[in-house]
């Protein structure tokens, strides 16, 4: 037993009880609680009316860093004229029960045993590595243990090979074949870019210690998107270019994912004060501040491999995971497929990832209750392993970091 | 009013049902669930929207809730999850620039203020180990009930409190450390 271990926790404990044990305040009302229930049921209403039909593509001001974004939220919000004419949504109930089972993930994904990898089944591996990236330059792996904030290369047979580095986020393109990360030392921070496949392609971008850059994905193989996040929480975003240059991209709340193949970005435009926002999706080759769309009906996700699609949800996180998921067009924002849940269910998915141009996996979580399972861009939806009981709070099954953008 | 059932129960009687239901909650819970918004943000205002916020978006899921028997934990996901993403959305901690201490700090007697200072350093931890932590110290919740909330492993939970603990250690005062506590014996 570690006494001083339990001395810190049992001082901590107290502490934080001091904190706030004569913390005093107005109590809310009921009209304080229903006032604010209103405003948000009202702009979801809004949002799904302008949304719903999903062949338009939607443009708003965007929010700079300067506000909230209130201001905005409450302009008129102007449908553009969709090019094409919209076409037939496929529209699924989500359930867990009575699914067909199809084929075993296409990407690796990871339980408390260890890693399932598409080819080789299930391998053991440190459960505090939590992304895995094949490096065949050098036949093993690069990990990232997010609980000590490093990054690790690890052996064919995932020993590890030393060198780990204190790093922040990892970003991979959607065949691996780059990755990009922020490695920290005293005084600096280095934006890597590396190749799994050719040990002497690589790029490198010096910053300063502040603010703490972190790579978010690719408009390109040699284009990193990133995110500067400043001691007070500011956020800016910018394109590492490969002549050395930054490319800043002003006017965002924030970067939620990037696709190398049609060079798009999508991020989230506004945030109002009552949590709601707007998302959009750049295409910095057009404008570097003006959106091509922009919803205000989801948040946005990760593109499709190809870079046709890119996954949306609810713009607001209601505590139960994703209660409902969107395949968006690209391109347009045009709704392709959703997958919603009846009423009465209570099942959400979790870290829901693409496993290959038309399919996306995802944890699905009803109760006690843990499967994997496929949700396809026509609205299939199957089963793709065993589903576990979990034992309570416990999430079984997780996908990589750096394909997760949920 | 339309009937909606055999019973004799009209929308407007069950609506003032479930706002009673749901006010008697609110007001037994609020001052618990500020006192856990304050430890996650770290000032007053930030923790009465989040707490507001957070009721708001319980009492448009009221009925779907309250039949799994939870709703503690749900409001507590809620406000984690909330609190998140307003952090990652990049506007909360431009609000912390106004940070103030709670109306009557308390020092306690007994450790010589040193664990006051642990406060200071569980405010410079990232969100998500902030969260483990009043969770798990001050919720006293189990690593099973934190995990949940945070939709994480368990042996995320645990590196994730381990690390904190580290580096309240290691960045707290002299005077937290093991050795300078056995040389004060």
């Amino acid at each position: 037993m570690n006494t001083h271990h339990d001395e810190l926790e049992q001082l901590l404990g107290r502490q934080l009880h001091d904190q706030v044990d004569h913390l005093g305040g107005h109590p809310l009302s009921l009209g304080d609680v229903t006032g604010r229930a209103g405003r948000i049921r009202r702009n979801r209403r809004i949002a799904a009316g302008l949304g719903s039909a999903a062949a338009v593509a939607i443009i708003v001001p965007v929010a700079v860093f300067a506000g909230r974004g209130v201001d905005d939220a409450d302009r008129p919000i102007e449908p553009a004229p969709s090019p094409d004419a919209p076409t037939e949504v496929a529209r699924t109930t989500l359930t867990l029960t009575g699914l067909e089972r199809g084929d075993a993930p296409g990407v690796e994904y990871f339980t408390p045993d260890g890693v399932v990898l598409p080819e080789d089944g299930l391998r053991r591996l440190d459960p505090s590595y939590q992304a895995l990236v094949p490096s065949p330059a050098d036949g093993g792996w690069i990990a990232v243990d997010p609980p000590r904030d490093s990054l690790s290369y690890l052996s064919e047979d995932f020993q590890p090979q030393g060198g780990s580095s204190k790093t922040a986020g990892l970003a991979t393109t959607p065949d691996r074949a780059w990755v990009s990360w922020t490695a920290t030392e005293a005084g600096a921070q280095t934006l890597l870019l590396h190749s799994t496949t050719d040990p002497e392609a690589g790029m490198a971008w010096d910053f300063p210690e502040l603010p703490e850059v972190s790579p978010v994905g690719f408009v390109a193989e040699d284009r990193v998107v990133f995110e500067a996040t400043d001691r007070k929480g500011s956020v800016e975003a910018g394109i590492a270019e490969p002549d050395g240059s930054v490319t800043p991209l002003p006017g965002l709340v924030g970067v939620m994912s990037a696709d190398p193949v049609e060079g798009r970005i999508a991020l989230q435009t506004t945030v109002n004060d009552d949590a709601s926002g707007c998302s959009g999706v750049l295409d910095p080759a057009v404008s570097t501040t003006e959106p091509i769309w922009e919803t205000c009906d989801h948040s946005l996700g990760a593109f499709s491999p190809d870079g046709r699609y890119v996954m949306a949800s609810s713009p607001y996180g209601d505590g139960l995971g994703l209660t409902r998921l969107e395949i968006l067009d690209a391109g347009t924002g045009e709704l392709v497929a959703e997958f919603t849940q009846r009423r009465s269910s209570q099942i959400a998915l979790v870290m829901p990832v693409w496993e290959s141009a038309d399919a996306i996996v995802a944890v699905g979580v009803e109760g006690e209750t843990q499967t994997l399972v496929r949700l396809g861009v026509d609205g299939t939806l199957e089963e793709v392993v065993e589903p576990m009981q979990g034992e309570f709070g416990d999430l079984y099954f997780y996908f990589g970091e750096d394909r997760t953008r949920f | 009013m339309q009937t909606l059932t055999g019973t004799g129960v009209t929308m407007g009687d069950r609506a003032q049902v479930r706002d009673a239901e749901f006010e008697a909650y609110m007001q037994a819970r609020q001052p618990s669930l500020l006192r856990t918004a304050y430890l996650l943000t770290g000032n007053r205002h930030n923790a009465e929207d989040l707490v507001q916020t957070s009721l708001a978006k319980l009492y448009l899921a009221w009925d779907k809730v309250q039949d799994r028997g939870s709703v503690d934990g749900y409001v507590r996901r809620i406000m984690v999850n909330e609190n998140n993403s307003l952090w990652r959305r990049g506007w909360k901690k431009r609000e912390h620039a106004s940070d103030t201490l709670p109306e009557h700090p308390v020092v306690d007697e007994y450790d010589e203020g040193r664990s006051s200072q642990l406060w200071e350093v569980v405010q410079t931890l990232p969100r998500k180990q902030r969260a483990v932590v009043v969770l798990r110290y001050y919720e006293q919740l189990t690593e099973a009930e934190v995990a949940e909330i945070l939709g994480i492993s368990v042996g995320t939970v645990k590196s994730q409190a381990s690390r904190a603990l580290a580096t309240l250690r290691g960045r707290a005062p002299e005077s937290l450390h093991p050795r300078h506590s056995e040389e004060e014996r």
